[in-house]
């Protein structure tokens, strides 16, 4: 049960294994950030319709 | 597409390039666009909106989003076989998809692409599901959850609804034009039209799957401009649950010129899904005639956002009447239609969740003109692109062709459409190069810059890994960032009924 007293939450921190640090290329590859996957997803959704037109120019 | 039908028997590109064309179009839109994009920014935001560090699965997230990325660029590689890119439409009804009429590898690709982003939309719900279930920070009741969130749990539900279908259908056909099946071929006893069942019991469902998130997005949006708390959450919750189980039962409206379904019924099943919409949309428009003028540096989107969404799907309530549906079936007033939802609706809320969204991403703020002269030039296109073709297609312009003669009597209008397209692609320019510039050199944003309401804004911008630097606020209604920067205003309604006077309880 919840009421008006509950303390701050602060949610627990990912493991180390779950967020690799490592950057650039490897670290798009392995991320299992649900941040950077996010903005994968947004950002190479352009990628299907981008290589469409390169293939279709090939 | 555009520039071959800007004048009549201009050959810009050969027939079966346009066939092509418009079926990749088509198929880009509706598999790879929208649906992924509107579980890009639930993978983003949805965690921060209920206080959790991460996805239940993040293992599975990554694949999800591999298994996307591998098939849609399977799905557009037809473009570089011999034969090209298959050309028998986004819905590939059978005999046409089959190996007979359309024998060539970039089928096959599609195919295969088709199944991959399957999977990957079937992982992703299964993911944001559990999320959702199970890792909301403690006093965020489901009736305190965001909207948006909400949104995308119904769609996540709609998702594992629909998508093992279009996945079964897809082996079928995969297994029609390679090992010897027929499911779909009549001449041994199987069912072209069984094809049509299948994929609109995918399809209806999916129109939604990419509208609800950005009704959510909306939904998220005008509250914090009007400065108001979201008007009738509960009647919200319960519209998206409503059109969510409806658009389960209407896939036949799509087959009403077969003439092999029973009409009376899909007709008067579509009065309760079209309702329920209707309901949601005049819920969200009441934000923007009943809130006060929008701060000074609301996203301009926003200003024009709402004038579509009365627009927004009206047509579908003429094409759901038979006899109407009979008069502009196959005709541009169906593609005007669909363009009028899927982009009056859906991309215009995408915009408006990158503008609202984008200082949490990146920490900077988009720029304000370069934003202002996008969203006009957006808007002026858009209806000049498809606000003629509901008239190109009553005046009987067929959808699906790359040429028509002079004395057809569409030219000016297709003029019109294609000048009108041509200044969409411009200002899509103008959007990407406001983000390149923002991202370099776009003001220092701030945690929260617009006053939001939902936890996302609590969190530093952008959020580190885990998400949260300090202690969640008190969660003691759907908008607790608020509650915590004005203790003076009173709570906002709490939607889950509690009481929220000092020491009542706040729900469980």
């Amino acid at each position: 049960m919840t009421t008006l007293e509950d303390p701050p939450v602060l949610p627990d921190a990912p493991t180390e294994e779950a967020h690799p640090h490592s950057g650039g290329l490897l670290g798009w590859l392995t991320t299992t950030d649900h941040k950077a996957i996010g903005l994968s997803y947004m950002v190479s959704r352009r990628s299907p319709s981008s290589s469409s037109g390169v293939c279709w120019l090939w | 597409m555009r520039a071959e039908l800007a004048q009549p028997e201009m050959q810009v590109v050969t027939t079966d390039v346009y066939n092509q064309l418009f079926t990749m179009h088509g198929s880009i839109m509706m598999f790879l666009f929208l649906g992924p994009f509107a579980f890009g920014l639930a993978n983003y935001i949805v965690p921060l909106q209920i206080g959790a560090p991460d996805m239940a699965f993040p293992r599975l997230n990554a694949l999800s989003y591999w298994l996307y990325l591998g098939g849609g660029l399977t799905m557009v590689s037809g473009f570089l076989t011999a034969e090209g890119a298959p050309a028998f439409g986004w819905f590939a009804y059978t005999p046409l998809s089959g190996g007979t009429y359309s024998p060539s590898i970039g089928g096959e690709l599609w195919l295969i692409g088709l199944l991959l982003t399957g999977f990957s939309a079937v992982f992703t719900a299964v993911n944001l599901i559990t999320t959702i279930v199970g890792m909301r920070a403690p006093g965020m009741t489901m009736f305190r959850v965001p909207i948006f969130t909400w949104n995308m749990l119904v769609t996540s539900g709609l998702v594992l609804m629909a998508f093992p279908v279009l996945t079964a259908a897809s082996v079928l056909l995969l297994s029609d034009r390679h090992f010897g099946t027929h499911v779909f071929d009549l001449r041994f006893g199987g069912s072209p039209l069984l094809w049509q069942h299948l994929f609109w019991f995918f399809g209806h469902p999916e129109v939604y799957i990419l509208a609800l998130p950005f009704f959510g997005v909306i939904t998220e949006v005008l509250p914090v401009f009007s400065r108001r708390p979201v008007f009738g959450y509960k009647g919200l919750v319960f519209a998206t649950l409503s059109i969510a189980a409806l658009s389960t039962g209407v896939w036949a409206h799509h087959m009403f010129v077969t003439g092999a379904v029973l009409l009376p019924f899909f007709q008067r099943a579509l009065v309760p899904d079209r309702g329920a919409h209707r309901g949601e949309v005049l819920r969200l428009d009441r934000h923007h005639v009943a809130g006060p003028a929008a701060v000074q540096d609301a996203p301009a989107v926003l200003h024009r956002l709402p004038h579509h969404l009365p627009a927004r799907g009206l047509t579908g309530v003429l094409l759901a009447s038979p006899p109407v549906d009979f008069q502009v079936s196959d005709s541009y007033f169906v593609v005007a239609h669909m363009h009028y939802v899927l982009f009056g609706g859906s991309v215009f809320a995408l915009f408006a969740g990158v503008y609202y969204w984008f200082p949490k991403f990146t920490g900077r703020m988009l720029g304000e003109r370069l934003g202002q002269l996008h969203v006009f030039s957006t808007f002026v296109g858009f209806n000049l692109t498809f606000l003629v073709q509901h008239q190109l297609g009553l005046s009987g312009m067929p959808r699906r062709v790359a040429d028509y003669r002079a004395e057809d009597g569409f030219t000016t209008l297709n003029v019109v459409s294609s000048v009108g397209s041509f200044l969409l692609g411009i200002s899509t320019l103008v959007f990407l190069v406001n983000v390149a510039i923002s991202l370099r050199r776009g003001r220092e944003a701030g945690d929260d810059p617009w006053g939001g309401h939902t936890l996302e804004w609590a969190a530093p911008s952008p959020p580190p890994p885990g998400n949260f630097t300090c202690p969640l606020p008190p969660i003691r209604s759907n908008r607790p960032v608020f509650d915590a920067a004005h203790p003076g205003a009173g709570a906002a309604p709490d939607p889950a009924g509690a009481r929220t006077d000092a020491g009542g309880e706040a729900g469980t």
